[in-house]
């Protein structure tokens, strides 16, 4: 029993910062039929800034990190992922809106780039994430011992999923978000400066990879270069299992791969990965829209 | 009757537009004048959707201008020239079908935009009110294009471009349409694009006829229903759509 709860709590936790990469890189395909590439470096930087950040306020070599530092990591982390994400689509993206093959490849060099440049600047090996704490601290439930940083990070991701519904519902900036994935030359003939929609899409979700970053240092207790990427690859399996487009489906979808995995790794070596692969290929045959999709 | 002398508001002079590859307008020339109502007619495939999408900036002008108000405006993007007053009904209503009536006009409406126009267009339609919470996507092909237009009437415009309003539709729903075409006429300058020659007739002081890209005909457009040579000419075969109204 205590078993279960831990793996349920870490898988949910888990599947919060999948969610956190996931919901930005929905709406970007929604919206603009990007696949953003570069998503996963966003988070890498995500993870770095707010790394470096708690290291201005704690002390060399110390296991515990400051908590006001965690917090402004917390706070810069998603800034700096957004003045990426608007960085790439602005300079990179933009000539090459009729031009999707080229997008692939501009996406995927500017995240290798981006990458590589934090292992130049903070070398190519794991550093230690120096948590406050309380963070560090495991909190008893049902008899499991589960760290708490896995309750911060599924908190944030409920409050980011209610903030992003809430955008999408009841804001002009979210009804063209929906508009424009459904019908984009048609939202440009309602007046509306589509770029624009597109970059502040791109800041979004780069804000959300951002933070998704600081609290997956939190979570692994570390942070390194490849992060980013390893992270990207479930996020994509959320966005294609919950549905292109859709901000819930991928909610659904990250709870199911994290628990999944988090499970799977738990009762065999191996079972983690082959059953996210399972499952996205069961999805693929059986509803190649995804769970909430509403486009195939 | 024909030109009026006073300016028009929207004026083409040898507008050459591609799509791809393929040369699509060949130098068309025509004038909108104010406050009247110009038909656009051309069989398929004759450039009269291209030539709207055109003048929104939809399709990129190669060559020619495009002047509105006196403004060139040939080349600038679509979101600027609606700004100053252009809407827009395309053939294929392209209803947002994920929204809802509600949020398919609130979407529309620029901001600026008075009340008075929000009331005219739920005045004209008034099914908008009672559906205004359902998704437009469940909606009939009438009442999709009923939200089509209103959506260009919650803004001030000055000038609608409609196309094919009439378009797989049932005569009592083309006759609600064109009645409310009817009533803003005289206050809003309409382009209108339209097969059906009796709804036309009941709209357009003006016609343009377009053939292959280029502008055939231009004159009252009670002169055009009296030819029915050039009807047959240009309209397609066997002057059928010689309605009468
Ligand atoms: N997206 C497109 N790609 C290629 N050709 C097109 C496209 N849209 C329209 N055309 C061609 O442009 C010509 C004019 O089309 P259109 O302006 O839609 O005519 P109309 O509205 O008068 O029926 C047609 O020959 C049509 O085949
Ligand atoms: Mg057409």
């Amino acid at each position: 029993m205590t078993t279960i709860v831990l793996l349920t709590l870490t898988g949910l936790a888990l599947a919060a910062m999948y969610f956190l990469l996931a919901a930005g890189l929905a709406l970007i395909f929604g919206l603009m039929d990007v696949l953003n590439f570069a998503h996963g470096a966003f988070f890498t930087w995500g993870a770095y800034s707010a790394w470096w950040t708690i290291g201005r306020f704690t002390a060399a070599g110390s296991q515990e990190g400051s908590t006001g530092g965690f917090l402004l990591g917390v706070l810069v982390a998603p800034v700096v992922g957004a003045l990426l994400a608007v960085l790439v689509e602005v300079v990179l993206l933009r000539p090459l809106y009729k031009r999707p093959i080229y997008q692939v490849l501009v996406t995927l060099g500017a995240g290798l780039m981006l990458t590589q440049m934090t292992s130049v600047i903070w070398r190519p090996d794991a550093r230690f994430f120096p948590q406050p704490g309380w963070l560090a601290d495991t909190s008893t439930v049902l008899g499991a011992r589960v760290p708490n940083n896995r309750f911060l990070l599924i908190a944030a991701a409920l409050v980011v999923l209610g903030g992003m519904l809430l955008f999408l519902k009841r804001t002009r900036y979210g009804l063209v978000v929906r508009a424009g994935a459904e019908n984009r030359e048609m939202v440009r003939a309602l007046g509306i400066d589509v770029d624009r929609a597109f970059t502040l899409v791109f800041a979004l979700g780069g804000a959300l990879a951002g933070l998704g970053g600081a609290f997956g240092a939190a979570y692994f207790g570390s942070v390194e270069p490849t992060f980013g990427s390893v992270n990207l690859i479930f996020a994509f399996i959320v966005v294609v299992i919950g549905g292109l487009g859709s901000v819930t489906g991928s909610a659904l979808a990250a709870v199911i791969i994290g628990l999944a995995q988090q499970f799977g790794n738990y009762y065999t070596t191996w079972a983690g990965d082959f059953v996210v692969v399972l499952l996205l290929a069961a999805v693929l045959l059986l509803r190649p829209g995804g769970l909430l999709g509403d486009r195939t | 009757m024909s030109t009026p002398a006073v300016d028009p508001l929207l004026r083409l002079a040898g507008v050459h537009a591609y799509i791809g590859e393929s040369h699509i307008l060949q130098g068309v020339d025509f004038a909108v004048a104010p406050n009247r109502v110009t038909v656009l007619l051309g069989r398929n495939g004759a450039g009269k959707t291209t030539t709207l999408r055109t003048i929104l900036g939809l399709v990129p002008a190669a060559s020619g201008t495009i002047t509105f108000d006196g403004v060139e405006i040939g080349t600038e993007k679509p979101h600027h020239v609606v700004r100053r007053g252009v809407g827009y009904v395309p053939e294929d209503r392209d209803v947002f079908a994920g929204l809802t009536v509600a949020q398919n006009l609130r979407l529309a409406q620029r901001p600026g935009a008075s009340r008075e126009r929000w009331a005219l267009a739920h005045a004209l339609f008034p099914d908008l009110e009672r559906r205004a919470d359902q998704r437009a996507g469940s909606l009939s092909g009438g009442q999709q294009q009923m939200v089509a237009i209103a959506r260009a009437l919650v803004n001030d415009n000055r000038l609608l471009l409609v196309d094919e309003p009439s378009k797989g539709l049932a005569p009592v729903v083309v006759a609600q349409v064109t009645e409310a075409l009817a009533a803003i006429k005289g206050t809003t300058t309409i382009l209108l694009v339209e097969q059906n020659l009796a709804m036309a007739q009941a709209l357009a002081d003006d016609a343009v006829v377009l053939d292959d890209g280029r502008v055939v005909y231009t004159g009252p457009m009670a002169e055009l229903a009296a030819d029915e040579a050039l009807q047959t000419r240009y309209l397609g075969a066997g002057g059928h759509a010689t309605a009468h109204v």
